[in-house]
């Protein structure tokens, strides 16, 4: 018995397989694109119009939900586009660009069916409480604000800007995943392997970057044009800064975990 | 994969998706979940005790991704028994809505315990009442989010494990039902008694409606009324993100050439820009139709 | 939400006017040397690395090891999850504004990150490693979100590393529940390639913000949190266990000693949440009966001198 009980992980764990990557610099490039993924995730929180929960009163203008679950349905919407583009295709450019537009339809049915809940649900305008006239159409907002609210509905300057929200993040999302899944090295059809592993660090990312972001609005925003937007340097910074390190970590995680894709017993 | 085959799944992931919107709204409603559970917590602090389901697992995305994922994860451990596809969700969902009501009755527990001061009793035939219809619910948002899964995975080829679809789905899911679906309970069931038109002024945060037609409100008659409107518009949207988001793949699929990929983004950017215009048309309307709550003022506000 | 969550910040203020002084002391104090951070910390490294330590080699390359400490895992596991959640606890306390769970996702997220890299590693300190770059990882984003970005809660940074390094250290004790080791290899196809990493992402979380969104309110007891925290951890310890023994059974094919043994761990601690589950339900519903203003089967709403 006691031959038999011997700890086997001393044998199994027997350190890395792979070290350093092949190529550095290739390795910076991804590293670098994976930030700028970051970055655009927390500038997409930073567009998309969120009322928090009063805006499911109808006392703020935006969609009535958190910044974070918003933010993250819909780049998750992206997200799985991405996943499904890439299986079927060889083009990274179609794969990301596509993620964006899955977003952005997503956060546009959100946003219309939201509209249509507002208007015939309640009987309310849509009507922001931040400007004076919308940005885009130049209507006037205030006298369509009802009494003791700031705003409800998504008004069209609005719509836009979670339109190019849901683009921008859906790109973001989109952008991680497809330079994980490149720093494997291997071809289309072995990644598919070590997708369960870049889908999940996309969402890992995904996740603490637009927690950042909405730590930085605090909870409501109306868009491109609200007072808050300008505070958005600062939060870009500390996702840059945070989305820098993890996506160290999240290269090595790839790297190492690229062999198992061309072991003929996973298949 | 054959496009005709492709549209008669989509056609199904679209039921099942509208079938999965719709219960998951009414679920949120029963429990008071989500974002008007912020009015629910608040009303006994304003001396509105009431006999709601107050209950706060975290917000629709979150619990409703827990669900799927427990319910992906126990159906796939089972899978080595060669049992049925539709068993095995069945399975899933039981384990799924198991771990839903022990947290729902948790949160129920929890909220109305940390109110003590306020004064708001624990009503357990409030709690014995609503915990089935939550629970029946969940029970069948898990099990279309399942199907949807399978669905997904066997035929328009995107090869995930499921438990990793099921928690993007959910988490997708409870966004919608959170954002669409809340609007009707929070703004309009939960404050009746002031007049319809206009946003909740936010001096009556927390004078909630709690007398029913006859006898005293619970979760199930509001489910009652959002099954009128809020539950059927989170249904259409989140068959209606699925729909368009798979559409673009199935019909213009990437396979036959970057071409055709490129031809399905310029049909998101079409439906974009559709919906841009109705949204434009419908607000509008609005305003024509329902007017200014104050009149201009002669002199234009210096912008 | 928000509403709740001010209400929250008034009742914290109150608190601390009155016992100013106390609050001041106890900042001062090393966060790592507080009772729960030890506690948390090393129940849980212990517990991952006896059932690492003692295993029995496989059978061939392929199949998993034979871990029959696994439930000592599982108290890890709700050891590390009960430490995040204090953590989450001290810090919604001061009001985030966007809801408690968005803390919890954070640090979820970059725990995914951290435990994902330390397994790659594929070496015996992996959960060591693990514990300290989340630590240090939470305390510079703790660090970035108070400064810059202006959130400006006292022992942010602290916290934040408690949390991440919580989440971190639950994450790979799920790893050591299913597959009996932290092994790149076993990791990879048990976990990745299954998908059950998703039950980790979302079910870790949960567990960690759950007990403190559930109990929010100016009468929260921490004793109820703590003990509502150790349900939800149990009931995520048993799906995971639920899940090693299906991972075993399809692996190993025959009934022999081999797969015998190979029950044990899964089989123990799936009775061991069980009993942790029903215990646990049943002490936070007395603190419930001692905590609610009145329990009752039914009636109307109370009545106006009730309420004065």
């Amino acid at each position: 018995m006691e031959q038999i009980i011997e700890s086997v992980n001393l044998i199994l764990l027997s350190g890395p397989a792979v070290l350093l990557p092949e190529n550095p610099l290739y390795q910076l490039l991804l590293l670098l694109l994976i930030t700028l993924g970051g970055v655009l995730i927390t500038i997409s929180v930073h567009l998309i119009p969120v009322g928090g929960a009063p805006a499911a009163m109808a006392q703020a203008t935006g969609v009535g939900t958190g910044t974070t679950q918003l933010a993250a349905g819909a780049g998750l919407t992206g997200l799985l586009v991405a996943v499904s583009i890439y299986l079927l295709s060889e083009n990274p450019l179609l794969c990301i660009l596509l993620g964006g537009i899955g977003s952005a339809i997503m956060i546009a049915i959100v946003m219309l069916v939201s509209n249509i809940g507002y208007i015939y649900g309640i009987g309310i305008t849509p009507a922001s409480g931040k400007a004076v006239r919308d940005p885009i159409t130049k209507d006037r907002q205030d006298i369509y604000v009802s009494k003791g609210t700031e705003g409800h509905g998504i008004p069209t300057a609005a719509f836009f800007s979670g339109i190019a929200g849901g683009i921008v993040g859906g790109i973001g999302g989109s952008l991680i995943f497809v330079a994980l899944l490149k720093a494997t090295g291997l071809p289309t059809a072995a990644t598919a392997l070590t997708m369960p592993d870049a889908v999940i660090l996309s969402i890992a990312l995904f996740f603490i970057n637009s927690v950042i972001a909405s730590y930085n609005i605090g909870g409501t925003i109306e868009g491109f044009y609200d007072p808050k937007f300008k505070k958005l340097p600062k939060a870009a910074i500390v996702s840059a800064i945070i989305t820098f390190i993890c996506g160290i970590l999240c290269l090595f995680i790839m790297i190492q975990f690229a062999g198992f894709g061309l072991m003929e017993e996973f298949a | 994969m054959d496009p005709l085959i492709g549209m008669g799944v989509l056609a199904l992931i679209g039921a099942a998706a509208a079938v999965a919107g719709y219960t998951e709204d009414l679920e949120s409603v029963v429990g008071s979940q989500s974002n008007p559970n912020s009015q629910v917590q608040l009303a006994p602090q304003m001396k509105y005790p009431h006999r709601l389901f107050n209950k706060a697992i975290s917000g629709e995305p979150l619990s409703n991704g827990l669900a799927a994922v427990v319910g992906a994860v126990v159906a796939s451990s089972f899978s080595f028994t060669g049992l049925s596809t539709l068993t095995l969700i069945v399975i899933g969902s039981l384990a799924a809505m198991l771990i839903h009501m022990i947290l729902s009755t948790t949160s129920f527990f929890g909220r109305i315990a940390s109110q003590s001061r306020f004064k708001q009793p624990i009503y357990m035939d409030v709690f014995k009442d609503n915990l089935p219809v939550i629970a029946a619910y969940a029970f069948m948002t898990t099990a279309c989010v399942l199907i949807i899964c399978t669905l997904m995975t066997s035929f328009l080829e995107i090869l995930l494990p499921i438990p990793l679809l099921a928690f993007i789905l959910g988490i997708t899911v409870g966004s919608i039902g959170s954002s669409v679906g809340d609007i009707q309970y929070g703004a309009e069931r939960l404050y009746q008694n002031l007049e319809f038109g206009s946003g909740i002024n936010a001096a009556y945060s927390g004078n909630i409606v709690r007398k029913a037609e006859s006898g005293i409100r619970s979760g199930i008659d509001n489910s009652w009324f959002s099954s009128k409107f809020g539950g059927p518009t989170t249904g259409l949207a989140f068959a209606g993100v699925l729909f368009m988001t798979s559409w673009i793949t199935v019909l213009f699929n990437p396979e036959w050439g970057n071409a055709v990929g490129w031809l399905g983004f310029i049909a998101g950017i079409l439906f974009i820009a559709a919906t841009i215009f109705i949204n434009r048309k419908l607000e509008t309307s609005a305003r024509r139709n329902f007017g200014p709550y104050r009149e201009e003022e002669k002199t234009e506000i210096v912008e | 939400m928000s509403a709740a969550a001010n209400l929250n910040k008034s009742d914290v203020q109150d608190k601390q006017n009155k016992s100013g002084k106390a609050a001041g002391s106890e900042d001062k104090k090393f966060f790592l040397l507080e009772k729960t951070a030890l506690c948390g910390l090393f129940v849980s490294l212990a517990g991952i690395y006896i059932a690492l330590l003692i295993s029995i080699r496989p059978a061939a390359w392929t199949t998993l090891p034979i871990a029959p400490f696994t439930f000592t895992v599982g108290i890890g596991m709700i050891a590390a999850i009960v430490w995040a959640a204090g953590a989450v606890r001290k810090i919604s306390k001061y009001g985030l504004g966007t809801g408690v769970p968005s803390v919890g996702m954070f640090g979820i997220g970059i725990a995914c990150v951290i435990s994902l890299f330390v397994v790659s590693l594929n070496m015996i300190w992996s959960p060591i490693i693990g514990a300290a770059l989340a630590l240090i990882i939470g305390w510079i984003s703790g660090k970035l979100i108070n400064k810059p970005l202006g959130m400006n809660i006292p022992g942010m940074e602290n916290r934040l590393a408690e949390i991440t390094a919580g989440c971190t250290l639950a994450m790979i004790a799920s790893f050591v529940v299913v597959t009996g080791t932290v092994s790149n290899l076993f990791v990879t196809w048990g976990f990745l390639m299954r998908g059950t990493i998703a039950l980790c992402f979302i079910g870790i979380a949960v567990a960690v913000f759950h007990a403190y969104n559930a109990n929010l309110g100016p009468d929260e007891k921490e004793d109820r949190t703590r003990m509502l925290t150790i349900l939800d951890a149990s009931l995520l310890l048993l799906i995971f266990s639920v899940t090693a023994l299906f991972l075993r059974k399809e692996t190993g094919l025959e009934m022999s000693f081999q797969n015998m043994a190979d029950m044990i761990g899964p089989v123990v601690t799936i009775f061991m949440s069980i009993v942790f589950i029903l215990i646990s339900y049943y002490k936070f519903w007395t603190y419930v009966k001692r905590d609610a203003w009145k329990i009752t089967e039914t009636g109307l709403l109370p009545s106006e001198e009730d309420l004065n």
